[in-house]
């Protein structure tokens, strides 16, 4: 009985550890969607091809996968942001993408914004703590 | 960095079923930079001359999931009705719902009082059905129309929804009459008297319609008729609507506010009282002044029983009309101004 007591007890204990894990895991994918892009377009200053620039971000700590980077390639360019070319380097051809004066404009104005809104978040948090 | 045969094959095959999923006039290119990607990573995880095998692009495939899978992040996200239309959509329906119940309801109720059924518990269940086919077809239809729309308009600038977003102060809701003070005696009276009335009515049904007549406590009690077999054919259902109104003063005894289901619930009484009244007047005569009779003496007794069927007739035709507005009334409110 004693025993049945407490595996229900460990049981649960687990259950709530993942379910809050998967919980947290949804609001971190969240606040990160806003990121992407300016992430993605703030190493497009100089010509990448997208396994480059997955590369890339993943070494700089910003974790990104080829099922997101690539569409979202596809929508800036499609935005205006990106110019892009194919050429065959070593033997394969790739495509290259980097930002055009729209996209070296629209990033600009990104970066002023997150600044802005990383020192009111900075605020906000140093208020609560 | 090279691919055997059996992987060249199988890479082929994954490509042309990605191709398959995508559309588009991007097609070929997507597909292109798809298989530029499988190549670089193939490169990165076995780099050298070495000839990659079909084990090593499996792997990778695997990772990437089914073409279908990988396609599919390439197309906007799609949807039946978007959330630009969907809170329109969403009210066109709750009001042609609700129009297509009372229509049918009406008519039902309109069919009984002129040509009463022969069985009471099968016409009822045949309305339930129509009530839920008439209401699945027309949600259907709007469906349909609002998805026409959705894709007609996409991308486009709807005034019409446009003009839903702006904040008009006047057509703001005003506070739902439920949220006035919540009368605990009313309600706690309204459950004993139906209390008694499942007492009274499961009484009746046990003595055929019957209540005794003490004239004078030393003589012997005898049984006399209120209510015809007319009548009785209708207490089980009587008995039904009554538990549930009783069940639903509980409720909001217990959770000490009306709240939208006890609303809807309410309507649906209302509704069911109504439909009951159509059939009660299609099965005059309901009662008999026998019981009087066995009292005062009356004379002329078919007489006065055709009079009191009568007056009967007219209560529960004013009956029908007063639960018809009611329950128009508080359709129309609980879409209007729910509560929650």
């Amino acid at each position: 009985m004693l025993l049945t007591i407490l595996c229900f007890i460990q049981y649960n204990a687990v259950m709530m550890n993942i379910k809050q894990n998967d919980e947290f895991e949804k609001l971190k994918l969240e606040m990160r969607r806003g990121a992407i892009v300016l992430a993605v377009m703030s190493q497009l200053r100089e010509e990448q091809y997208g396994y480059s620039l997955i590369n890339n971000l993943n070494e700089r700590g910003f974790e990104i996968g080829q099922d997101t980077l690539y569409p979202m390639l596809r929508r800036l360019e499609q935005q205006g942001l990106l110019e892009s070319q194919w050429r065959v380097e070593d033997p394969r051809p790739r495509r290259y993408y980097r930002l055009n004066d729209a996209g070296r404009e629209v990033l600009a104005l990104l970066t002023a914004e997150w600044r802005q809104q990383e020192e009111v978040l900075r605020r906000l948090i140093n208020e609560t703590e | 960095m090279k691919l055997n045969k059996s992987a060249t094959e199988l890479l082929n095959r994954y490509m042309l079923g990605v191709k398959r999923e995508l559309g588009g006039r991007e097609r070929d290119d997507i597909a292109a930079e798809i298989e530029s990607y499988i190549y670089d990573l193939l490169e990165e995880r076995h780099p050298g001359d070495r000839e990659i095998g079909r084990e090593e692009l499996e792997t990778i495939l695997k990772e990437m999931g089914s073409p279908r899978k990988v396609a599919g992040q390439y197309s906007p996200q799609r949807y039946l009705i978007g959330p630009r239309l969907f809170p329109v959509y969403w009210l066109v329906l709750r009001i042609v719902a609700a129009v297509v119940a009372g229509a049918l309801t009406l008519s039902l109720v309109i069919a009984s009082s002129i040509n009463p059924p022969a069985d009471l518990i099968k016409t009822f269940v045949e309305f339930l059905s129509t009530i839920f086919d008439g209401i699945l077809s027309a949600a259907a239809s709007i469906t349909i129309v609002f998805a026409i729309i959705e894709r007609a308009t996409e991308g486009k600038r709807l005034e019409e929804i446009e003009e839903l977003k702006e904040l008009k102060i006047d057509e703001l809701p005003e506070l739902p009459e439920e949220e006035k003070p919540f009368s605990l005696v009313g309600i706690s009276i309204e459950a004993a008297l139906g209390v008694l009335g499942l007492a009274f009515f499961s009484y009746i049904r046990g003595t055929g319609g019957a209540l005794p007549v003490i004239l004078n406590p030393n003589t012997q009690m005898h049984m006399a008729r209120v209510f015809t077999d007319h009548y009785l054919g209708f207490i089980p259902v009587i008995l039904g609507l009554t538990g549930l109104e009783v069940a639903r003063n509980v409720t909001l005894l217990v959770q000490a506010r009306h709240s939208s289901i006890t609303n809807w619930w309410d309507i649906a009484l209302k509704a069911g009282s109504m439909v009951l009244s159509g059939f009660m007047l299609g099965a005059l005569p309901l009662v008999t002044l026998d019981y009087f009779q066995s009292i005062f003496q009356v004379s002329d007794l078919n007489r006065w029983n055709a009079t009191a069927n009568t007056a009967l007739a007219v209560i529960l035709g004013l009956s029908i009309f007063g639960n018809l507005i009611e329950v128009i009334r508080k359709i129309v409110r609980e879409i209007r101004n729910p509560a929650y």
